[in-house]
């Protein structure tokens, strides 16, 4: 796991009350730290430069399963466990005690596209006859041993709009700050294949190489950069294009694009070269495969991380819906 | 019959043109499908909860439910309707609901109309049917969790966001907030928003082995109540600013005021007996709406009729109302149609509309016996005349999940 020594301390200006108060030091915005479990390794460091080359014909990269220390969590599933490991590693990486997120002033926004399959999978093709395993069927379980497992009573819900529940999750954790129903938003995403494999391999079409298991969480903080985030969503044929013509493209420092195949990857790029000559394009899949709605968390992470400041564009692709977020680094707007 | 708010100016401290309006419903449940009818069940105390029949029980040890048990044909279009019975379900209820809202007179709608669909459930009751009987692959893809919500925004040819959200049986209040947020946001001109869950064998198996279901009929608040029954049904509402429905020349059902979605951090499937979530829920719904606890008029409570849930929620209501608390009406329509989960919130919400237009209360059934631990003022027995403008609706689910919406009738 990447952790920077130093970094993610922040001052909360004295004269606000504490609830409003905005961050105004801080070396990654509202970003307060983040922790990233994948199929690859712990934290950024560890995502190839290019995954085709790094595991050529690999179908999908499991991740380990966190060996965690507690009674209580013995009959969670392994998404729980992902789950609550992510949320430890972005406590540590932002430098965050346990206090500091216990209680109801923390939100939890919770976003997978497949972290309730083997749960689902396994209970409906009768292998768990027990009355222990069905409320792991709920999505819900996942966020809920890791509020539980914290101590979170604030704002609570989780997305479950396929891969693109990650952008939708960090603006509702950004609505959810802005609007002061919280003072730190917990983002988690957990995306998990391998106990399912035979019916992801079943659905090749759908889903692109490799499919990596990943947990991934950042913590959020209100900061004066938000003001300028923005989030929109359009369906349809030529929902890309229309997201971001409305979008001014000399301010934007980089595009990231987060897409369910590789080829719809490189359709996007090129549609997207075409509308912005010369943009500074990620296509994200290719650092850390086919993550589904934790890619742009992870998207997120790579941009705080390349610089430079400016203005960084999400977008991620769900079969024909793309949604969008607009998030500012520092900068500009701080 | 008594209507007004003594604690709350009729101005009210959110200006009117930035409120959200509920422009249309839609309803599909046991006890009727359409508004009309289902406001016509809920009045009358008609129990939709029957044997089920629609997949095999014979191994439960509870063996009924609200059961839909023929879907009325409404006119949805020319498109055919997909196998998925929660897609069915949604498209039945939004059907009505954007007619309702005049939704499909409205072209310059449709490149900002966004869909927000809640579920404790999603699609897997077409998971269950696939693996039964495995054929088209494609089918498999759409029993996912947002599997129904895009079959929805595909018939509605919604261009907007399209959110699939799970709080489980809170979900249908959760997706009305998050509708909201959208709205306020600007990343939608019009949300057609709610909730939907089916009974199948998956999730009456669940509750089997939880021994969660009463095999005696639901009585919320009474001191014999001994547990839940499932339903299922879908609830949609249509929503927009104030000031796109007067652009529209739309006259509103209500407004949504305020809403949260908080978490219990407690039991993964209990509910915390202190209601730590549904406190912080309700009371940042309050604060979102601009409105105070005592200008409350009526809640819609989540009323499962289980011994933890509704001494819990009693507890609550009176610790965020104070004294205020035993002179609210509260009432639950879980004992009409079985909980429908999804769905639940959404229809609670419609009913809460629906009061006040028509100025009664829907009783909650099976009421006899007091129980000194649930000591509020039920609506029991019959309709009460009373026109609440002012409600709360609360919802809880699994892993802690718990929600809060505060409505308006329109005056």
């Amino acid at each position: 796991m990447q952790c920077l020594s130093g970094a993610g301390r922040c001052r909360v200006k004295e004269t606000a009350p504490a609830h409003l108060a905005y961050r105004t030091e801080s070396p990654w915005g509202a970003v307060r730290g983040w922790g990233l479990l994948t199929g690859w390794g712990r934290g950024l460091p560890s995502l190839p430069p290019d995954v085709h080359s790094a595991a050529p014909g690999q179908r999908i990269l499991p991740v380990a399963t966190p060996r965690l220390e507690s009674e209580r969590l013995r009959r969670a599933t392994r998404e729980c466990l992902l789950g609550v490991a992510a949320v430890e590693a972005a406590l540590e990486h932002g430098q965050m005690s346990h206090d500091e997120v216990v209680g109801p002033r923390t939100a939890l926004v919770f976003a997978s596209a497949s972290a309730y399959v083997a749960a689902n999978w396994a209970f409906l093709t009768g292998g768990t006859e027990t009355a222990l395993h069905f409320p792991y069927t709920a999505p819900s379980a996942v966020p809920g041993e890791v509020t539980i497992q914290f101590g979170i009573t604030g704002p609570y819900l989780t997305l479950l709009s396929g891969a693109n529940a990650g952008i939708e999750a960090l603006w509702q954790a950004v609505t959810l700050l802005t609007t002061a129903q919280c003072d730190r938003a917990i983002v988690l995403g957990v995306e998990a294949f391998q106990e399912c494999a035979e019916l992801y391999a079943a659905g090749r079409w759908l889903l692109g190489t490799p499919l990596t298991e990943v947990a991934a969480c950042l913590i959020l903080e209100r900061h004066a950069s938000l003001a300028g985030m923005r989030y929109g969503a359009a369906r349809g044929e030529n929902g890309l294009l229309s997201l971001v013509q409305q979008e001014p493209g000399q301010t934007v420092a980089g595009v990231y694009l987060c897409t369910p195949t590789t080829h719809d990857g490189q359709r996007a790029a090129q549609d997207l070269q075409a509308h912005w000559p010369g943009v500074a394009l990620s296509l994200v899949h290719e650092r850390c495969g086919i993550c589904l709605a934790c890619s742009p968390l992870i998207a997120l992470m790579l941009a705080i991380t390349a610089g430079p400041p400016g203005d960084v564009l999400l977008l991620s692709q769900w079969w024909d819906a793309w949604s969008m977020l607009r998030w500012p680094l520092l900068g500009k707007n701080t | 019959m008594t209507s007004g708010t003594p604690n709350w100016p009729s101005d009210g401290s959110i200006a009117l043109s930035d409120r959200i309006a509920i422009t249309g419903m839609g309803v599909v449940s046991p006890i009727g499908q359409g508004v009309e009818a289902f406001w016509a069940g809920l009045i009358k105390g008609v129990c939709g909860i029957t044997a089920i029949e629609r997949f095999p029980t014979h191994d439960f040890r509870v063996r009924r439910g609200g059961e839909i048990k023929q879907l009325v044909e409404l006119r949805v279009g020319d498109q055919p309707l997909p196998a998925c019975r929660a897609s069915q379900f949604l498209i039945h209820a939004a059907a009505e609901a954007t007619r309702m809202a005049r939704l499909p007179d409205s072209a310059a709608l449709e490149r900002c109309l966004a869909v927000v669909v809640g579920s404790a459930l999603g699609g897997i009751a077409a998971a269950e049917r696939w693996y039964a009987q495995p054929g088209d692959l494609h089918a498999l893809a759409t029993a996912s969790y947002d599997g129904p919500t895009r079959n929805l925004a595909r018939w509605l040819g919604a261009t907007g966001p399209v959110l699939t959200i799970s709080t489980a049986c809170a979900s249908g209040a959760t997706s009305l907030g998050l509708a909201a947020d959208l709205l306020r946001t600007g990343a939608a001109t019009a949300v057609v928003a709610g909730g939907v869950d089916v009974l199948c064998r998956f999730v009456m198996r669940g509750f089997n082995h939880l021994r969660a279901l009463t095999r005696d009929e639901v009585r919320p608040f009474d001191r014999r109540r001994k547990g839940l029954l499932l339903g299922e049904g879908a609830g949609l509402v249509v929503l927009e600013r104030v000031a796109t429905a007067r652009q529209r020349g739309v006259t509103p059902f209500g407004y949504l005021l305020g809403h949260a979605s908080c978490a219990d951090g407690a039991h993964i499937t209990a509910p915390d007996p202190a209601g730590r979530g549904l406190e912080q829920a309700i009371r940042l719904a309050l604060a979102n709406a601009g409105v105070p606890g005592e200008a409350i008029e009526f809640i819609s409570a989540h009323g499962t009729g289980t011994p933890l849930n509704d001494q819990m929620e009693t507890q609550v209501f009176k610790k965020v109302l104070g004294q205020r608390a035993y002179a609210v009406p509260v009432n639950s329509i879980k004992a009409h149609m079985g909980h429908t989960m999804g769905a639940a919130a959404t229809l609670e919400t419609i009913m809460c509309l629906l009061a006040w237009r028509y100025g009664e209360i829907p009783p909650t059934l099976n009421y006899a016996e007091a129980d000194p631990a649930c000591d509020l003022d039920y609506v029991t027995g019959q309709a009460r005349a009373y026109r609440p403008r002012l409600s709360l609706n609360t919802a809880a689910g699994f892993a802690g999940c718990n929600a809060c919406l505060v409505l308006e009738g329109v005056a």
